[in-house]
């Protein structure tokens, strides 16, 4: 990871001579964030894949209109932000099938990845996860994976901090009692 | 519903505290050491972007507008086929029967070649007796001197 800042970095991207080794800093620097946080949205590393490689196209022909006033670190949570809604919509479209259905496949998936490591209980919390609606799932997954300040949430979803705020609350609320159930049922 | 900011948020939920911080995806090995490189091919096969100074940013829809309302107004002000130029007004003058009457011209032909509904004067029955005719035109007003020198 370099040790430029965002400016430093924007700097560079904007001199044709170091644009290509700015962008590659800033892959290097941003990467594994927004991978986590894109990973958590679709389950499937290949679809994470894909959808950071749209993150990091975009921010390549955005990153001119980027405003230095923004945090490029928001700005890039932005799109990955709204790069896994679409794709969910997308999968969903694609699939033409309800929402039970599309939670089912990303159940699935999750069963049969070789890239999940986690136990039991952890199986059953991604599957709580994957139950909310995509908004919701966003903004639980920021809060409580990524322990990001509901100011920056608010920055990347474009929703006020009370909305934010109590969207968590619901999500926290839905997944305690999905747990719950499930493990008092033995399942 | 007053809601507390953390950790008090997961006050409610204990599984889901003790949970916290685990980490249960597993990224393939070397991903994130191939990656950049691959999106960085990806960026560069798409149209890699110039870049434009700020004040082409300004400019160019500017310029794009200005083009746009030129092109508006030649529309509206210029016809789609120029019609031809319209001939100059015949001046005509405006004859008085006084004019005619001074230029020579015989009133009673004129009013024959006009017709009876394009009325330029009365036409006026002159009695056959000249103290009755001098009367007349005495009291029509009619230059008299000229009319004499034309009987």
């Amino acid at each position: 990871m370099s040790d430029l800042s965002d400016n430093e970095l924007l700097d560079l991207f904007r001199k044709e001579e170091s644009r290509n080794y700015a962008f590659n800093l800033l892959v290097r620097q941003y990467q594994q964030r927004l991978y986590a946080f894109i990973r958590r949205m679709v389950t499937d590393h290949d679809e994470a894949k894909d959808v950071l490689q749209n993150v990091f196209l975009k921010a390549w022909t955005g990153l001119d209109g980027f405003r230095a006033d923004a945090q490029l670190y928001s700005w890039l949570y932005r799109i990955a932000h709204n790069e896994s809604l679409n794709h969910l919509r997308k999968m969903r479209r694609g699939l033409f099938v309800s929402e039970e259905s599309v939670m089912e496949k990303l159940t699935t998936t999750l069963d049969n990845s070789e890239h999940f490591s986690g136990d039991a209980i952890q199986r059953k919390l991604q599957q709580a996860v994957m139950r909310l609606p995509d908004k919701q799932r966003a903004v639980f997954t920021m809060k409580y994976f990524e322990g990001m300040k509901y100011e920056t949430m608010s920055e990347v979803t474009g929703t006020s901090v009370g909305a934010l705020k109590s969207s968590y609350h619901i999500a926290v609320k839905k997944i305690e009692e999905f747990l719950t159930t499930d493990q008092t049922s033995g399942h | 519903m007053e809601l507390k900011d953390e950790p008090n948020e997961l006050g409610e939920a204990p599984i889901l505290r003790s949970l916290r911080g685990t980490d249960p995806f597993v990224v393939p090995e070397s991903f994130f050491d191939t990656f950049p490189h691959a999106v960085q091919q990806r960026a560069l096969a798409t149209a890699a972007p110039r870049s434009v100074s700020p004040w082409r940013r300004i400019l160019r829809p500017a310029l794009a507008m200005g083009a746009v309302a030129l092109i508006a107004i030649i529309g509206l002000r210029w016809p789609a086929s120029a019609p031809l130029e319209e001939p100059a007004p015949l001046a005509v003058q405006d004859w008085t029967p006084e004019d005619l009457v001074r230029s020579g011209v015989d009133i009673r032909s004129v009013q024959t070649l006009l017709g009876p509904e394009e009325s330029l004067m009365d036409v006026i029955e002159l009695p056959d007796d000249d103290h009755a005719v001098i009367a007349y035109l005495e009291n029509e007003d009619l230059p008299l001197d000229l009319l004499i020198e034309e009987l």
